[in-house]
């Protein structure tokens, strides 16, 4: 997702005292990104590509950066901060993305929809199949 | 060449300020530790000083001003009394928390409730639990010499944590004493500079300081901040090694006043101090083999030294300036009685103890109140019942 060096690789919930920054400090900045949020999301937006004109009207609405544009077009949802707010479903003309319950159902959908590991990849975020149970 | 001098435990806390020359001041004025910072600001103004003066809007601000200031990288200073004090609370526990060595100079005086503007610790023992380094002063002399040793303390890498100074209100604040103040540059040697290694303006490294910590950090967290004040004994006990060495006055945990053969004696803190050790005097005067432990350094609680200290008493008066109203005595009691507990359990022989709450709003503390008490330490020691803690002086 970015180039940006991770200055808190290795410090976490599994860290022991010695182990986390002198009074918390958190070294770097811009580093939410590294912090994923997606386990959070309890409705999982589909992308159809056969569907999507790549008219780029859900990327701007998207609150957590989550549909990464390249090239003047959109790709897949990346999944690690994604909450499911669906917004990018309603405002997307050609129903080109749909909405499921659920993170392990999304990636069975999707792996259904598009024959890919699309949830895979998400380093650090829990597996979809543990976080759903 | 250092200089005898007559002023005040105000004057003495400024005087050491403009010496350490640090490089912020946030302040608000409250009795009786006012004239701190408007002698400061006054040596801003003077231009002997390059300290930046933040006339802050209340000591909430004051204390959050220091915090960004210590977290920016440089020293950042304070000084505060009372509800002032009561006002900082809050933002006390996060300089401890965030690991910013600011020191504050506090003038105890009683927490508003009657409101009172005297000479009591309630102020400085209710942030006991917060995570600063206290260090109590008998006189303008070691409020002064206290104060030169803080940033040092605090800012010693495996320590990181606020100090907190205290001096007794207008007894030791507004009182003229004979004092040394050691020369200028001798002081800016002692002190040394303030090198963290991170901080918010280094333009090389970014940096988030207090973040929100979730659950599985904040024991963490606190464990470290525990570490911290284990630590905080060493550099207590360096640096005043080192004062020792630069200006040959002497600094322990505690000052033992005739307690190498005394079979009674008081523990207290600050300014009665004095007041005691004439009672002592007395007293040996007569043959009664009275002593007086004065701590200094109540955060860290040195109770392993204190206990061994007390350990050959008959009989232990246990003083406290303030009431922490647990129905048992106030802090000083509590602390000293479990430091106590460990060589009890261990078989070991402890005093008796009695403890007493004393010169709560200012109240006088006399050399007859002294002989009051070690009149009944000697009946402790003989069998006579004592209550776990009791009131001294108070009208019945």
């Amino acid at each position: 997702m970015s180039e940006k060096k991770n200055l808190m690789e290795g410090i976490g919930e599994r860290s022991s005292w010695t182990g986390i920054t002198p009074g918390g400090f958190v070294y770097g900045s811009g580093n939410s990104e590294f912090f994923n949020t997606g386990d959070w999301r309890t409705r999982t937006p589909v992308w159809k590509p056969d569907n999507c004109r790549q008219c780029l009207l859900c990327f701007p609405v998207c609150p957590d950066s989550s549909i990464p544009v390249s090239g003047g077009k959109r790709g897949d949802f990346d999944f690690g901060h994604c909450k499911g707010c669906a917004i990018c479903a309603r405002v997307c003309p050609f129903g080109a993305i749909d909405v499921v319950d659920g993170i392990a159902d999304a990636r069975e959908a999707q792996d259904g929809l598009n024959g890919r590991e699309a949830l895979s990849g998400q380093g650090g975020q829990p597996t979809r199949k543990g976080a759903a149970e | 060449m250092s200089r005898k001098d007559r002023m005040s435990g105000n004057q003495a806390a400024a005087t050491a300020i403009r010496q350490i020359n640090p490089d912020v001041i946030a302040a608000f004025p409250i009795t009786p530790s006012t004239e701190i910072p408007q002698y400061v600001s006054s040596f801003k103004a003077d231009g002997l000083i390059d300290t930046e003066f933040i006339a802050v809007e209340s000591e909430h601000s004051a204390m959050s001003a220091c915090i960004g200031a210590s977290a920016a990288g440089v020293r950042a200073m304070t000084a505060t009394s009372s509800a002032g004090m009561a006002l900082m609370y809050e933002m006390l526990y996060v300089a401890a928390s965030d690991r910013l060595p600011i020191v504050l100079t506090a003038v105890n005086r009683a927490l508003t409730g009657p409101i009172n503007i005297n000479a009591d610790h309630s102020d400085s023992m209710g942030a006991r639990d917060s995570g600063w380094i206290q260090l109590y002063s008998e006189n303008a002399q070691e409020a002064y010499d206290n104060l030169l040793m803080a940033n040092r303390i605090g800012e010693r890498r495996d320590v990181m944590l606020p100090v907190m100074v205290c001096q007794d209100g207008f007894i030791t604040s507004h009182g003229i004493e004979n004092i040394i103040i050691e020369d200028d540059g001798e002081v800016k040697n002692f002190v040394g500079e303030y090198h963290p290694e991170k901080y918010l303006l280094n333009p090389d490294e970014s940096l988030a300081v207090g973040p929100y910590s979730v659950s599985p950090y904040v024991i963490e967290m606190k464990r470290a901040v525990h570490e911290a004040m284990v630590n905080a004994r060493d550099a207590v006990k360096e640096v005043s090694e080192d004062f020792e060495r630069t200006f040959g006055r002497e600094y322990g945990f505690f000052e033992e006043y005739h307690m190498d053969d005394a079979e009674y004696g008081v523990l207290l803190m600050s300014s009665a101090a004095g007041t005691g050790k004439d009672a002592v005097d007395a007293l040996r005067g007569e043959g009664v083999k009275a002593g007086l432990v004065k701590l200094r350094m109540f955060r860290p609680f040195p109770a392993d030294e204190l206990a061994d200290a007390l350990a050959g008493l008959k009989a232990l008066a246990i003083m406290d300036r303030s009431d922490g109203f647990s129905a048992t005595g106030g802090p000083l009691n509590a602390e000293v009685r479990a430091a106590l507990y460990g060589r009890a359990c261990a078989g070991l022989r402890v005093p008796k103890a009695a403890g007493y709450i004393y010169g709560l709003g200012g109240r006088d503390v006399r050399v007859e109140d002294f002989h009051t008490i070690f009149g009944e330490l000697e009946e402790l020691a003989v069998g006579k019942e004592l209550p776990y803690c009791r009131y001294l002086g108070v009208r019945e």
